[in-house]
């Protein structure tokens, strides 16, 4: 069930593989912190394992960096097994959540660790410094000890000191978790940017899913030491593989029901209050009739319907208006569903139904998803 | 207007009690430190004459000599076995679990808690045993010296260790840095003050130490401390007091200097990872 190889995987010629994990499980006492894991990342690649507290990203990061051993299960970067070769001898950069920088020395001498263990000559190391520097935006800062900088520039030395090496892949173990809201969003960016220009094997571990989503080429949602789906961000979001998956990224609403009848196009189910909705059965292979399941909308999917109108799938009590700017986030509660999540657009809901008011819920269900309950 | 003088009687009130605390803690010294510049061959208060006679005689005096060279190579063995044994234990008890930990860290502490003429004794009637043939030797004052000190290098050493950021090793091995490289490189200067720190209190407490040295040395090997006993048996003059105010200021010059290159609240390490 876990064995995440689609088609597109297994065709990958093995010297476009910059890390392959092939049935790793990492065990912590009864714990099962990484569970039969096969993996592939691809050169070059931006690949993000998501997930949340305790999901075993991090478990899954220290296997590739080394500073953990696998129970079973064999690891590989470049195609080179590096199953028990230790961190130092692996060709890793690495940036921690708390930087890590070393305090006895300046940025310059950070950043110079990895090419002095390397045995770089001299003036390349210099020259390798200045431009790693450049290249986060901290030209001139080389003499500072990191206690004099800020928690932004920080990381930047971080990064610099895990680029110079030039390593094979590039590990980020939540590197912008200690920023403030706006340096993490200009960190995003720039995190961007310089992968775009470095084109570095790229593994990053978040639980910030508006991160994950920004950033990544490909996104491994994790929970329970499993990869519960790994794609590219928009199919993350609008194919969710299961119900974790769908209700851990984004916000999403869920409906209990029943699938009624199904046939080679769509599956109808029919939702708690009655009504029968029909989704799109592609995505829906495995549901039997009868069986218990929860469909799942996007707030985005939903709008508050005044009149007549053949979408509708519930009616509720309005309870809240949140304005956020670019929308309205709009809380309902349905005697049949329970809490009801809308983004309207327009901001005129707010006058035209108040709190308290009584309305019908439309839905768009071209978007909408069936999972087993 | 009463609330200000009420502050103002307050203020002065905490002065006043502060300043008493204070007087109290440094009269030893003082007292000690004007009745060595006396004249006159009695430890009285205050110096009539100012001199420096007493000086001359403490270092002259053959015993203070011996028991100052005795004293510098008891307290420089005993330092620096109690710098790498402390810092083996502290480091298996801060990075391996092992059955016996706690034990050990209650072992390994005890001292603190034994008085230091119970191991001196201890000591004493080992080394009388012959078939140990301890009996007043330098190694004998060094062994008893050790374990009085080891729990100050222990903590001191132990305290750093825990304040060190593991994830910076990480990031060096990450680098390329072998385990060896990651101790020198890293480890090693991170720890160096919490090293110094406790390297330094323990040459301190072992070069002042007299209660079990009392115990354990003899005449060729006496210590400073102990010939001054033996002196003060017999005699009461200033050198005495001399001697006390030239310990006091080479010690307060020995922090001064530490303090300055390393700052005293690492050396104590009590400063918190930050």
């Amino acid at each position: 069930m876990n064995r995440m190889a689609p088609q597109s995987e297994t065709t990958l010629m093995t010297e476009d593989t910059a890390v392959r994990l092939d049935g790793v499980t990492k065990r912590f006492g009864s714990v099962v912190a990484v569970a039969d894991t096969w993996l592939k990342v691809r050169r070059g690649e931006f690949l993000t394992l998501l997930g949340p507290s305790g999901c075993g990203k991090t478990t899954l990061l220290n296997l590739i960096a080394g500073f953990l051993e696998p129970d079973t299960g064999e690891l590989f970067i470049h195609e080179q097994r590096v199953t028990d070769t230790p961190p130092h001898r692996r060709s890793i950069g690495m940036v921690f959540q708390n930087y890590a920088l070393f305090p006895h020395m300046d940025v310059a001498d950070n950043v110079a660790f990895g090419l002095k263990m390397r045995k770089t000559p001299r003036d390349e190391i210099r020259q390798r410094v200045s431009a790693a520097l450049d290249i986060v935006r901290l030209g001139g800062l080389g003499d500072r000890r990191p206690r004099q900088l800020s928690g932004g520039q920080q990381q930047r030395v971080a990064l610099a000191r895990a680029l110079v090496i030039n390593p094979q892949v590039l590990l980020l173990d939540e590197p912008l978790s200690a920023l403030d809201k706006n340096l993490r969003a200009e960190m995003q960016v720039e995190l961007k940017q310089i992968h775009q220009r470095v084109g570095i094997t790229t593994v990053f571990v978040t639980h910030d899913q508006g991160e994950a989503l920004s950033l990544s080429d490909r996104i491994a949602v994790m929970s329970s030491g499993i990869i519960q789906q790994i794609s590219p961000p928009n199919e993350v979001y609008r194919y969710p593989a299961n119900s974790f998956v769908a209700s851990f990224i984004g916000d999403i609403n869920r409906v209990p029901g029943r699938v009624a009848t199904r046939d080679a196009l769509t599956v109808q189910v029919e939702i708690a209050g009655g009504r029968r909705v029909s989704v799109v059965a592609d995505r829906n292979a495995a549901l039997r009739d009868g069986q218990d399941v929860a469909l799942f909308i996007r707030p985005e999917c939903l709008s508050l319907a005044g009149g007549a109108d053949e979408n509708i799938v519930a009616i509720g009590t309005i309870q809240a208006h949140v304005y956020q700017g670019t929308h309205v986030d709009v809380h309902l509660s349905s005697p049949d569903i329970g809490p009801l999540h809308i983004r309207a657009p327009r901001f005129d809901v707010i006058e035209r139904w108040p709190i308290g008011s009584v309305v019908n819920v439309a839905a768009d269900l071209s978007e909408a998803l069936v999972f087993a309950d | 207007m009463r609330r200000a003088t009420r502050r103002a009687l307050w203020t002065a009130v905490s002065a006043a009690v502060l300043g008493a605390i204070l007087i109290y803690m440094v009269i030893p010294s003082v007292v000690v430190i004007m009745a060595a510049f006396n004249d006159k061959a009695i430890l009285s208060f205050p110096p009539a004459n100012p001199s420096w006679r007493w000086f001359t005689k403490a270092i002259n005096y053959e015993d203070f000599r011996n028991g100052f060279y005795n004293g510098l190579i008891v307290t420089a063995w005993a330092s620096g076995i109690a710098l790498v044994v402390g810092t083996t234990f502290a480091y298996a008890i801060d990075r391996f679990h092992f059955r016996g930990k706690q034990a050990l860290e209650t072992l390994l502490l005890s001292p603190l808690v034994i008085p230091h003429f119970t191991v001196g004794l201890a000591f004493l009637i080992l080394a009388s045993q012959p078939l140990l043939m301890l009996s007043r030797t330098f190694f004998l004052v060094v062994v008893t010296h050790v374990i009085l000190v080891l729990p100050f290098v222990l903590r001191s050493v132990y305290v750093s260790l825990r304040n060190l950021d593991r994830t910076v090793e990480r990031a060096a091995a990450s680098l390329g840095a072998s385990p060896v490289q990651v101790l020198v490189r890293i480890d090693l200067p991170l720890l160096a003050p919490g090293l110094f720190g406790g390297w330094l209190f323990a040459a301190i407490l072992s070069f002042n130490e007299f209660t079990a040295s009392l115990f354990v040395t003899g005449q060729r090997t006496q210590t400073l401390p102990v010939a001054m006993y033996t002196y003060v048996r017999e005699y009461a003059d200033p050198s005495m007091a001399a001697i006390s105010t030239m310990f006091i200021v080479s010690t307060a010059l020995i922090l001064i200097v530490a303090n300055r290159f390393l700052g005293l609240q690492r050396i104590l390490a009590i400063e918190g990872q930050r």
